[in-house]
């Protein structure tokens, strides 16, 4: 059963030069207990998505369900305003209370908001989340004084204290550095898990969606592009947009010949190639289409196996140290193929090399030509930044 | 109960109940200006056609209009070499600077006016009788009764509010932007002229524009210099004060509409600098102050010009005032004068003072009910509500300005006779209240604007999404967070409620005598050492008001979770005199990061 439904859900807001369509006919499923991630570039309308959920936002057509119940109809003009909504948020700048201390800060919702609890069903509640985050000691403290760390928890703990059936939560590691990112991004997922509360958390950071989520939908221009888990999300992307978006993938054009569904034959500059058809579109012969592996599924002489189809020779332009191992450029066909290697032996530049594309990790997509690709230049630059600071 | 019925609608009702008032003063104008004199309840073209048959009309305007430039100019020649001295300099006295233009704010403007009548007067001002040069014998040393010494005077005491309205564009000029012309080897004094001069141009051209507006609309030196600097305001309160029979509202209607559409057309082009500076403010980001630049030798020249200001805005009026209250008579100084010091003007003056004092508490208090109950319920329409009313309002608090204080008086003078059947405030000093709130309305928004755009709106969604209801969030999130705030604007509406003369003057029908038009009455009928003792004891009262005021802004910037943490006094005190203070950009509270 489907805690939350979402049905053509579309949202277009007025500029003064034009519209924005931030939404554009969302059909969302989310399982009881799901950790879901929408992650996208910036711009993408993730969240869009999370505030319209919320009931932040107004979407201007489609219709939103909790557990079967409409919140939102665009039809009827159904709408639910948030504070009657059994959901809970976490903002990006967590949005802590500041005239409040830690404990306020908790029990006011509980107090004055939708649940109106008397005053020592508030003590519980409230004594029982800051001793799941660890915040206990910290209950008198003026929020002001804590660090961006406990600051986030506290978010966390006045969001959980209200036991939503739906938690929401907007980039809520992005304002911290990065260390601390990574080892809340695992505690977080555990904890939802042992709640068993859904939990939809928007990001741009992919490594934080894939870590998290049980399922990501990947987002671009006010759609969903593709849903899957996360080893879907990363092995087997369903279009160019996506391949390029999640992690470091070498993208070739090239022209379809033919295949039985799952595996395809393509032609590139490098030749006849097979491949893994992830797309979830079928192409007709001749049709183009687009060649993707990752630098680090590409094998070198050494580690190819005999008898082994799917190669390509070419020369390494150049060759850079990247800590854990090594990014050679190989340029072959007038095209520059990135490898990555965990040895710790650089290769002469102008060495000749050969390369073995295994046709198990070589993907077979559509051109997203519609889509927004210099977002997710935005998006990787981001990530960049997120991991500079 | 109730409450809960409408909820967040209470912050609507009185959010149009304010603007609302700012209409009455605008369509309150209009209506008087075809009110018939003659036949109550009638309407007419009568006073336009009055108006436009003046002989003087063209000249008059005229007049006015140069009152505005000459104004602008002498508030410029101060204020941006000090603005430019606190923001860019390594000036050594830039807290004792910033705490006298601070403290120029106790001094009303008619007691600086009266100041320098007493000393400057043709036929006894006391320097002119010092010297032995009065036009009795043969020529007076200084005519104060000149237009060219109204643009001076009134240029001086609008100082501290332009520089506290010029403050923060230099502030938030980035200096990574002066910092790239030096590095592309472009020399720091062609830098200046190149980058600075012409980004800080359109706010500085709409802070002029803004001291036009209150150069054409101030009452204060024209109702004591201004006899023979004809302009549009004394016509309007001779209209008022007619001394032989009713006072003419229909004529003061219709120059006031004249003084309305000047100000009106000055404040479009206000808005439209004020657009182009904004383009020119670096958006998002935190801004990096440039480093002070070191004075060297020009630090003399720096004293010298504050000094300057200062003798002349505030130890002039002080000392003259100070003089006047102590002798017995009004006289110069001299070996026989200082014979006669003592203290009876101001023992007399405590027996004056009581009604009018009595008067200007309810003034304060009623216009601080008005004024920031209303300005919070619009920054809260205008600001968080996210609604297509917000809009609108702006656009209405952004106008209301544009309506000379005069004016305001004399449109709720015409409402308060048409109303009196249903409600009788005409003629008390509640009415004066009323108008003095929906006068101080615009300042107020403005300074509660720019405070609110400061807190995070993630703090109301936070409460909305927790299951908090909208007047809920108000209440425990948006009131408690803007404290600061309103409190500050409330110190503010009372002190410039105490020493404002226009609204009580024009509106005073007897019975509502203040401590400012007390003043100004000893004043006109010649009790010159009565009139300095209540000034005396005016300026002290407001001294204080204005220290507290500094003081508490002051802990606030060092307390951290100030709403208006980054500028703290002079974001809000630039608020108090108008708009700059609209940040460019929305800076937001950000903690923890």
């Amino acid at each position: 059963m489907a805690v939350l439904q979402t049905r053509r859900l579309e949202a277009k807001f007025p500029l003064r030069d034009g519209v924005v369509h931030a939404l554009r006919g969302i059909d969302l499923d989310i399982a009881t207990g799901e950790f879901f991630v929408l992650l996208g570039p910036s711009g993408c309308g993730k969240t869009t998505m999370l505030r319209s959920i919320a009931g932040l936002e107004r979407p201007t057509a489609g219709d939103i369900r909790i557990d079967g119940h409409p919140i939102f109809d665009a039809e009827n003009g159904f709408f639910v305003p948030p504070d009657q909504r059994p959901i809970a948020m976490v903002f990006q700048s967590y949005a802590i209370w500041p005239h409040m201390d830690v404990f306020e800060n908790i029990a006011f919702p509980l107090r004055r908001g939708r649940l109106k609890m008397d005053k020592d069903a508030v003590q519980d509640r409230v004594s029982e989340v800051l001793e799941m985050l660890g915040l206990d000691a910290l209950a008198a403290r003026p929020v002001i004084t804590l660090s961006g760390g406990q600051q986030q928890r506290v978010a966390l703990a006045r969001a959980l204290a209200l036991q939503p059936r739906i938690l929401l939560m907007d980039e809520p590691l992005s304002n911290l550095d990065f260390k601390l990112q990574v080892r809340l991004r695992a505690q977080m997922r555990d904890l939802m898990h042992r709640l068993n509360l859904t939990t939809i958390h928007v990001t741009h950071n992919q490594a934080e969606a894939l870590e998290t989520g049980d399922r990501i939908a990947v987002m671009s221009e006010g759609r969903i592009v593709q849903i899957g888990d996360p080893q879907a999300v990363y092995h087997r992307p369903e279009n160019e947009f996506v391949a390029r978006f999640i992690g470091d993938m070498n993208i070739f054009p090239a022209v379809y010949q033919g295949g039985n569904g799952d595996t395809a034959r393509v032609e590139t500059a490098f030749g006849q190639l097979d491949a893994q058809l992830t797309s979830r579109e079928g192409f007709a012969a001749g049709a183009t289409c687009m060649l993707g592996i990752r630098p680090e599924d590409i094998e070198i002489d050494g580690d190819i196996p005999a008898e082994a189809a799917n190669l390509v020779t070419g020369t390494v332009a150049s060759s850079s140290y990247v800590g854990e191992g090594y990014v050679h450029t190989v340029e072959s066909c007038g095209q520059p193929v990135r490898v990555r290697r965990h040895h710790r032996e650089a290769i002469n530049r102008g060495d000749s090399i050969r390369l073995h594309f295994p046709p198990a990790e070589t993907v077979v997509v559509a051109p997203s030509d519609g889509l927004d690709m210099e977002g997710l230049e935005g998006g990787l630059a981001g990530e960049e930044a997120a991991r500079a600071s | 109960m109730r409450a809960r019925l409408l909820g967040i609608g209470w912050v609507y009702l009185l959010a149009i109940s304010g603007l609302a008032l700012v209409c009455v003063t605008v369509f309150g104008n209009i209506l008087t200006s075809f009110a018939d004199q003659d036949v109550d309840g009638q309407y007419t073209f009568a006073n336009y056609v009055e108006l436009l048959t003046q002989k003087h009309l063209y000249s008059v305007t005229g007049r006015t209009a140069l009152l505005g430039v000459g104004t602008v100019f002498w508030m410029f020649v101060f204020a941006f070499p000090f603005t430019w001295l606190l923001a860019r300099t390594d000036f050594r006295y830039r807290t004792g600077l910033f705490t006298l233009l601070t403290a120029k704010l106790a001094i009303p403007g008619f007691i600086t006016a009266m100041s320098y009548v007493w000393l400057f007067n043709p036929t006894s001002g006391l320097v002119n009788t010092l010297f032995g040069m009065t036009k009795f014998t043969g020529g007076a040393l200084f005519d104060v009764y000149q237009v060219s010494w109204i643009c001076f005077l009134q240029g001086i005491v609008l100082v501290p509010g332009g520089v506290f309205m010029m403050l923060p564009a230099f502030r938030n000029l980035d200096a990574s932007l002066e910092e790239a012309a030096w590095v592309s080897g472009v020399s720091k004094y062609y830098t200046v002229f190149r980058i600075v001069l012409p980004l800080l141009g359109p706010s500085m051209v709409a802070v002029c524009i803004f001291y036009f507006v209150l150069g054409v609309e101030m009452f204060d030196f024209v109702a004591i210099i201004g006899m023979p600097g004809d302009v549009l305001v004394l016509w309007i309160y001779d209209a008022i004060a007619e001394t032989d029979g009713p006072p003419n509202l229909g004529f003061a209607g219709a120059a006031g509409v004249v003084l309305f559409v000047i100000c009106g057309v000055a404040i479009l082009f206000y808005a439209r600098f004020l657009k182009q500076a904004r383009k020119y403010a670096v958006v998002g980001g935190k801004v990096r102050a440039s480093a002070p630049q070191p004075l060297g030798r020009w630090r003399w020249a720096a004293y010298f010009w504050v000094g300057v200001w200062v003798m002349v805005s505030i130890g002039i009026p002080v000392v003259t005032i100070v003089w006047v209250a102590l002798v017995p008579y009004f006289q110069p100084p001299s070996i026989a004068a200082l014979d006669t010091i003592n203290l009876d003007s101001f023992r007399d003056a405590l027996a004056w003072i009581g009604e009018p004092l009595r008067h200007t508490l309810i003034l304060m208090a009623g216009s601080i009910v008005v004024a920031a109950s209303l300005a919070t319920s619009v920054t809260w329409v205008v600001t968080r509500s996210r609604n297509g009313t917000a809009r609108w309002a702006d656009n209405i608090v952004f106008l209301a300005p544009a309506v000379p204080t005069i004016v305001t008086g004399v449109a709720f003078q015409f409402i308060g006779i048409e109303m009196y059947h249903w409600i009788p405030l005409f003629g008390t000093i509640w009415l004066v209240a009323i108008a003095m709130g929906t006068r101080m309305l615009a300042y107020c928004t403005r300074t509660m604007n720019a405070a609110s755009l400061q807190i995070h709106f993630e703090l109301d969604e936070a409460a909305y999404v927790s299951g908090v209801s909208m007047l809920e969030t108000f209440r425990r999130i948006f009131l408690p967070l803007m404290a600061p705030a309103i409190f500050y604007s409330a110190l503010m509406v009372g002190m410039l409620a105490a020493r404002d003369l226009t609204l009580p003057l024009v509106m005073n029908t007897g019975n509502s005598e203040v401590v400012a038009t007390l003043i100004f009455n000893l004043q006109t009928n010649g009790e010159q050492n009565a009139a300095a003792a209540v000034a005396f004891y005016m300026i002290f009262v407001l001294s204080i008001l204005a220290l507290v005021a500094r003081r508490m802004t002051g802990m606030q910037e060092i307390r951290g979770h100030d709403v208006a943490r980054r500028n703290g006094l002079l974001s809000r005190l630039s608020g108090w005199v108008a708009e700059l203070a609209r940040p460019a950009r929305k800076r937001r509270l950000e903690y923890g990061s």
